[in-house]
């Protein structure tokens, strides 16, 4: 087996499951994280250049956030919950994460996390989602913790800004009693 | 506007990091990638994921693999059978108890000529073969989202990875699942057919209607044991018959393993993701290789699965090399996935019959697309045009309306339940006048007092109307409340009224917005249904002569700051919102 295939395999033992914890997160889909995984390995396996790759993780972990968030722009994001999205939802499984794709709340926020870019939405990412401390962050991104919360800390505004601007649109039924009064 | 203030935004964050996924789902994935990690033959085919791999001879599967798939399950239900009989409750127990089955399965209507698919059912993994199609025999692994067909007679075996399958470890545990957590949804209204002979056996009948789906069950009366269910979803009928459950089975008949001296193939199919146009591709196909440039007479599933036979005949014909065989094969299997798992809104229609490729003139099929005003029309030279319901080929049919379940239920659980919909209208005296549509779905036996906890105790309960969905606000009839306490009332329900389908009521009250909070330019309200909802939606409108204005462009005359469901049960609060309403600028 090639040193590169074992390099990987490592890295899939030690790290997969939180990748692909990672990738749950930003699509809400277990099945969509699955694919993801599968493609984000073959773009490891792929990448060019592999001698200039410090860290396996941090390569892979922002490829999985890329990866993610090119699969969110490429779907049409749901707006507003329809009684009928929701009760199929409910259907399809109980578990709690199904409960959780339901949630328009969350794809809310993951709409907005989606117009942030480069190391800003990896840094929010890392804070956030994954809950490291801001001292794990600089350390992982070669940053200074002073450097790494003034990146979250603009995320966060631009979030603000973006969940501000944000807005349901209606749901477009008449109600023939209140339209004719 | 949805205003979203620090703490919510906070709040959203932690509940995205709690994501996590099962360690079913996250092992199926590991090994997933590990597996292509460490076969050398995997990494250069799987760089084009996301769409169909095909690499392999595949004529001689084609209809079959594609029955295979398009009728993954035939146990599926997308809801509950169950009412809150006790009667059924034993009749599905042995469903519950048992880790094997055997069924029957047929698509569309039950005559000699259809072909019958025969699965045997273990854990996960179901042993599937369908009569006409002599030597295949599929083996479905739920779990692995895979399927090995094989095909005995010319020691060929093929393996298909599903995409789009949500893993079942167990097919029997997943039905259970699905029974029990929907036992008492809203959604499903249940009615008791009585005793008749079915199968030739003495048979007890429950109907369950849900608005997407319609399902029979008998049971046989003397035994208990179901024996027969049928299952009408959208343009499809499915019949699950002469079930068994808990029968001896040898293990080695589900084993995955390909048999030796069997040369073997992969492919693999997204279920779910069929478009139109691989649907459109799809007419070409059975148009130019299985008709002589004619459609086909129908492109129902339960047709399709009857021309099977002579669609084999002409596959004997065609020359092709492999690479033109797994793309017919891809072809028609998401042809036929496209109307399997049909994403559209209403019904579909074909009008292929008789029209030859080609004739631009004659509309062959339409259908509305999710969330679209307007059809979509095919016509014989595979052209699209888009066209508003007026403008369709043909009226639509009378029964082409998707309504939500209007009928009212007694259950066993002590509180009511429904969906909401207020209509906030800000008039020129700054008060909203607020209309709360409910629409009652279940209720409990022996009661017929609603309790209802308006969302401000200081704008007092005025009327509550009560009708039927679509009727007019003025043959509203009154119902009788009394306050109970501050903002806290019970109504007086007619149960004879709401079982026979009236069960939308109108609540009004008015409420001055100077109640209301005021942050940041926004008045804020709270989201409160009235009693427990499955879905409570805001709409709100301002009166020209008021002060006041909309933040945002009104549709016919109404903003929605709110819409939001309830998955895990129904809830009465939902938060709170901005009213996108401001003073005129």
């Amino acid at each position: 087996m090639s040193d590169r295939r074992t390099e990987l395999l490592e890295l899939l033992d030690r790290f997969g499951a939180g990748l692909y914890a990672l990738l749950t997160r930003l699509t809400l889909r277990e099945e969509v994280a699955e694919e993801l995984m599968q493609e984000l390995f073959l773009k490891l396996h792929g990448a060019k250049d592999q001698g200039r790759i410090e860290c396996w993780y941090a390569y892979a972990r922002r490829t999985a956030i890329n990866l993610a968030f090119d699969w969110r722009r490429r779907q049409k994001i749901r707006r507003a919950c329809s009684l009928d999205a929701l009760s199929e939802r409910a259907s399809e499984t109980d578990s709690p994460l199904g409960r959780l794709i339901a949630s328009e709340e969350l794809e809310q926020v993951l709409a907005a996390l989606g117009r942030l870019h480069g190391a800003s939405r990896e840094v929010f990412v890392m804070r956030y989602l994954q809950q490291h401390s801001y001292e794990e962050i600089a350390e992982q991104l070669g940053k200074t913790v002073h450097q790494t919360r003034a990146l979250c800390f603009r995320a966060m505004s631009t979030l603000r800004d973006v969940l501000g601007c944000v807005s349901l649109p209606a749901g477009g039924k008449e109600v023939q009693h209140v339209l004719d009064e | 506007m949805s205003s979203m203030n620090d703490a919510e935004l906070r709040r959203r964050l932690e509940l995205l990091a709690d994501v996590q996924p099962s360690p079913q789902a996250t092992s199926r994935a590991l090994d997933r990638v590990r597996q292509t990690l460490t076969d050398p033959n995997k990494l250069p085919a799987r760089k084009s994921l996301g769409r169909i791999v095909m690499n392999s001879k595949w004529t001689k599967f084609a209809v079959a693999a594609a029955i295979v798939v398009a009728v993954l399950l035939g146990l599926q239900f997308l809801g509950n059978p169950l009412g809150s009989s006790l009667t059924f409750a034993q009749v599905i127990q042995p469903i519950l108890n048992a880790n094997t089955a055997i069924l029957e399965i047929i698509i569309g209507v039950e005559d000699p000529n259809t072909p019958v698919i025969r699965d045997m059912v273990m854990g996960s993994r179901i042993r599937r073969t369908v009569s006409g199609i002599e030597g295949n025999v599929s083996i479905i692994d739920l779990e692995a989202g895979r399927i090995l067909n094989l095909d005995t007679t010319k020691n060929e075996a093929a393996f298909i990875d599903l995409k789009g399958l949500p893993a079942i470890p167990n097919y029997l545990d997943h039905l259970k699942n699905v029974l029990t957590t929907l036992q008492d949804s809203p959604h499903f209204v249940t009615e008791d057919l009585g005793i008749q002979q079915v199968d030739g056996h003495e048979a007890i009948g429950f109907r369950a209607k849900h608005p997407k789906i319609d399902i029979v069950l008998w049971a046989d009366a003397r035994t208990g044991l179901p024996i027969r269910i049928e299952q009408k979803e959208g343009q499809l009928s499915v019949i699950c018959k002469n079930l068994q459950f808990g029968v001896p089975m040898d293990e080695t008949l589900f084993s995955m393993e390909v048999p030796e001296g069997h040369t073997l193939q992969q492919t693999e199919i997204d279920l779910l993701g069929s478009t139109e146009a691989d649907f459109i591709e799809g007419l070409r196909i059975l148009a130019e290789r299985y008709g002589d440039s004619q459609f086909p007479d129908s492109v129902a599933l339960e047709d399709f699965m009857k021309r099977i036979p002579q669609m084999q005949e002409k596959e004997k014909q065609f020359k092709l090399s492999p690479e033109e065989d797994a793309d017919l094969t891809s072809k028609i299997q998401k042809h036929i996935l496209f109307l399997r798992f049909y994403k559209g809104e209403g019904k579909w229609y074909y009008r292929g019959q008789g029209v030859k490729l080609g004739e631009a003139d004659k509309a062959i099929f339409w259908y509305r697309p999710k969330d679209s005003a307007t059809y979509r029309v095919i016509y014989g030279d595979l052209h699209v045009e888009d066209a508003t319901p007026e403008n369709l080929p043909e009226p639509l049919a009378v029964d082409d309306v998707v309504t939500p379940v209007a009928s009212y239920q007694q259950w066993s659980k002590p509180e009511f339940v429904g969906s909401q919909e207020d209509f906030w209208y800000v008039l020129p005296d700054g008060k909203a006048q607020v209309k709360a549509y409910l629409t009652l779905m279940k209720g409990p036996k022996d009661t017929s007092l609603m309790p209802v906890s308006l969302p401000y105790a200081k704008a007092p309960l005025e009327a509550v109307l009560l009708g039927g969905p679509g009727q007019p606000a003025q043959d509203f009839a009154a119902l009788p409340f009394h306050r109970t306490g501050d903002g806290t009332y019970n109504i007086e329900l007619p149960i004879d009224k709401l079982s026979a389908g009236q069960t939308m009521m109108i609540l009004q009250w008015h409420l001055s917005l100077d109640e209301l909070k005021f942050e940041q330019g926004h008045y804020i309200t709270v989201l409160q249904a009235v009693i427990p909802v499955i879905s409570y939606k805001l709409n709100v409108g301002v009166d020209p002569q008021s002060e006041f204005e909309l933040t945002m462009p009104p549709k016919d005359r109404w903003v929605t700051p709110f819409t939001g469901g309830a998955p895990d049960g129904a809830k009465t609060k939902f938060g709170s919102c901005g009213l996108l309403v401001r003073k005129r600028q």
